[in-house]
């Protein structure tokens, strides 16, 4: 919720400087490069008065900074990497996990009129899906801390809000020996070559590990992966500009309810969206084109159900798993559940012990 | 002694400064060129800011509000005009004015590097005195164990264990932030570690050259105690070479303590410059970059100048 007459009067600068929401808490200052300080409100019509009566984010972009801070106590909770968990449970720091944050999402550059061989052809995108061992990714890559993925760009907080369930023969099976199989049936049985671009992103540390891994499983089915070192940033040129058309990259994608999940469908699996799309499918364009039209409920979560389903069948990219964001929490710290909601760490109910 | 160079010596040290300041100009001139066309190889800022779904209607709507959709000329232009009245934009990323921006990190950067330079010379100095006093034992070996670890020991690896073990497990001193006169020991020391080692070896080598030298051994002939002939006779003659080197390192403290203050959560110039380069801050990185330049060329400038007063064979020679 944002205040029209504070932002019509003061412009986007100022509000992005100074911003007024709804919340527990009222923005006090921020330094950049620094911190930002709220401090709470004195009664706010969701929680009443607010436990913490100001509350600080350091910005401290080394880990291993954030962890020693936590241990002197100097900071209540810290977002960690998922391979420090283990050590921080040992030293008796309760770990919070936020379930399924985000989808780590494969996907391949489009040409500049849609799919190119040989991804263009559905046998060989599910080929390219049942070469991967989902569960040893999130075991080896991700320390545990994740679930294998299903339906291609479908995002779990938003499978109850439409009630799309996601049946055990959904489930992409690590299934090497089918994979080359459908390739020799598509005309690929000696393989084929595919640049694999490899990045990091915030929030995902192990991207190039994950991208290394990756290409790891596709040689396996006689797909020769090159791997490409670059930064987002750069990849992202290639993606938008549909200068490698047929080339591999990845992303994060934050988990969200289905309004989200919609928006994110309607920019990166829509036709019309030019720039972003990766899936270039008419049935797909025409049926998110009807949820935009639609007023009726029930008639929405259908569509959506039928999107993720459409999306499931043809393959349209390569879900690999959900992954789960660790927070180390001081020892004083009471209950907490990070929530899953985008963008919302539900810091309104912290409580100490 | 003028060296066939006609005119009073003052005058002389006047145009030789002058002439080093145009030559900084000069160099900044070209930088200004160098960091405009660098800033914008390293990619589109609108990759970084703009979500990864956004539209191509936000990207051209990004575009015209940050005026990247001018020709690059008129970007350059446009950009050395405000940047010699101090205005540098605004940032992308933070939405405020560069100028503000630098104002508030730029005393942070200047703090610490005068902590580390500090620290630097604390250590520095009886280090490299004793070591060529004590040429040869067990002083001068450790003095020089200090040298060869201070400039071997990568910086950021230093920073890592001592956030990690003196922050952390034993929770001497503060892990990060700039909130107290505890929190300049870690980055303090990391930044002045590396200094220690340059300027120990230099003061060493100087004193040998000093210790060796007629007047020195006139001195100690005309019974002068040893610490007076150590301390005041040699060390005055041994430290013009260290003061070059400490303005000029001064200088390096202040700007490039990228990996130190990053490190360290240390809120100045370093993190500001690694908070540009990440998120393609143009007007920042631009910004950050000239205001090193501008540091870096006016302490050598005063380097240059002080060092023609200090040692008169310079100044009579030029």
């Amino acid at each position: 919720m944002l205040p029209k007459k504070y932002i019509e009067a003061n412009g986007d600068d100022v509000f992005a400087r100074k911003p007024v929401g709804t919340g527990p808490y009222r923005f006090v200052e921020q330094v950049v490069g620094s911190h930002i300080k709220m401090t709470a409100v004195d009664s706010h019509w969701r929680i009443g008065v607010p436990k913490y009566k100001n509350v600080t984010f350091k910005l401290v972009p080394e880990e291993t900074t954030r962890i020693a801070l936590l241990r002197r106590g100097e900071v209540d909770v810290a977002d960690v990497s998922r391979e420090r968990v283990k050590e921080l449970e040992k030293e008796g720091f309760p770990v919070h996990m936020r379930k399924e944050e985000a989808l780590i999402h494969v996907w391949w550059i489009l040409g500049p009129d849609g799919r190119t061989p040989p991804t263009n052809d559905k046998r060989v995108r599910e080929a390219l899906n049942l070469a991967i061992d989902r569960n040893e990714i999130a075991q080896s890559i991700f320390g545990g801390y994740a679930e294998p993925a299903a339906i291609p760009m479908g995002l779990t907080w938003s499978f109850k809000d439409v009630g799309f369930k996601v049946t055990p023969d959904m489930a992409y099976a690590y299934d090497p020996a089918r994979a080359k199989k459908l390739l020799a049936d598509a005309g690929l049985a000696g393989g084929f070559t595919q640049d694999v671009y490899a990045f990091q992103l915030p929030g995902f540390p192990e991207g190039k590990a994950f991208a290394e891994a990756m290409a790891g499983y596709w040689e396996k089915i006689g797909v020769k992966s090159r791997l490409i070192p670059v930064d987002y940033p750069a990849f992202r040129k290639m993606w938008v500009d549909r200068k490698a058309p047929g080339a591999v990259g990845y992303y994060n994608v934050a988990n969200r309810d289905w309004i989200g999940a919609y928006a994110f469908l309607e920019k990166q699996g829509y036709t019309p969206s030019k720039l972003n799309d990766t899936v270039n499918d008419p049935e797909v364009d025409g049926m998110l084109a009807q949820v935009l039209r639609q007023t009726d409920r029930d008639k929405i979560n259908a569509l959506m159900r039928n999107v993720y389903t459409r999306l499931r069948s043809e393959h349209h990219g390569v879900p690999v798993v959900f992954v789960h964001s660790p927070y180390a929490a001081s020892k004083t710290l009471g209950k907490w559940n990070p929530g899953s909601v985008m963008y919302d760490l539900f810091l309104d109910e912290l409580a100490r012990k | 002694m003028s060296g066939g160079v006609s005119g009073s010596p003052d005058l002389i040290c006047f145009a030789s400064c002058f002439f080093r300041l145009l030559q900084s100009l000069i160099a900044l001139a070209i930088l200004s060129v160098v960091v405009f066309v660098l800033a914008r190889a390293t990619g589109d800022p609108l990759h970084m800011i703009l979500p990864m779904n956004a539209s191509e209607e936000d990207y051209a709507n990004a575009r015209r509000y940050l005026g990247l959709d001018r020709p690059y000329v008129a970007q350059y232009l446009s950009f050395v005009g405000r940047a010699v009245t101090g205005d540098f934009g605004n940032s992308i990323r933070a939405r405020r004015p560069v100028s503000e921006l630098l104002r508030e990190r730029l005393p942070n950067s200047l703090k610490l590097a005068a902590f580390a330079m500090s620290v630097s010379l604390a250590i520095a100095f009886p280090l490299g005195v004793m070591a060529a006093v004590k040429k040869g034992t067990g002083v001068d070996r450790a003095a020089q164990l200090v040298a060869v670890l201070g400039q071997s020991l990568p910086t950021f690896w230093v920073a890592i264990v001592l956030v990690e073990f003196v922050a952390g497990r034993l929770q001497w001193l503060p892990a990060g932030g700039a909130d107290s006169l505890a929190s300049y020991v870690l980055p303090g020391f990391t930044l002045g570690w590396f200094v220690v080692a340059g300027m120990m070896r230099l003061l060493r080598s100087g004193m040998l050259e000093v210790l060796d030298s007629e007047y020195v051994k006139l001195a100690r002939l005309k019974g002068v105690a040893e610490r007076r002939v150590v301390w005041v006779h040699a060390l005055k003659n041994a430290l013009i070479p260290v003061v070059t080197f400490a303005g000029i390192y001064f200088a390096i403290l202040v700007t490039t303590a990228i990996v130190v203050e990053t490190v360290f959560a240390w809120p100045g110039l370093g993190r500001l410059a690694y908070d540009g380069i990440t998120s393609r801050d143009f007007p920042v990185i631009q910004a950050v970059v000239l205001a090193t330049a501008v540091i870096v060329a006016a302490v050598n400038l005063c380097v240059d100048c002080l060092y023609a007063v200090i040692d008169p064979r310079i100044r009579y020679s030029r």
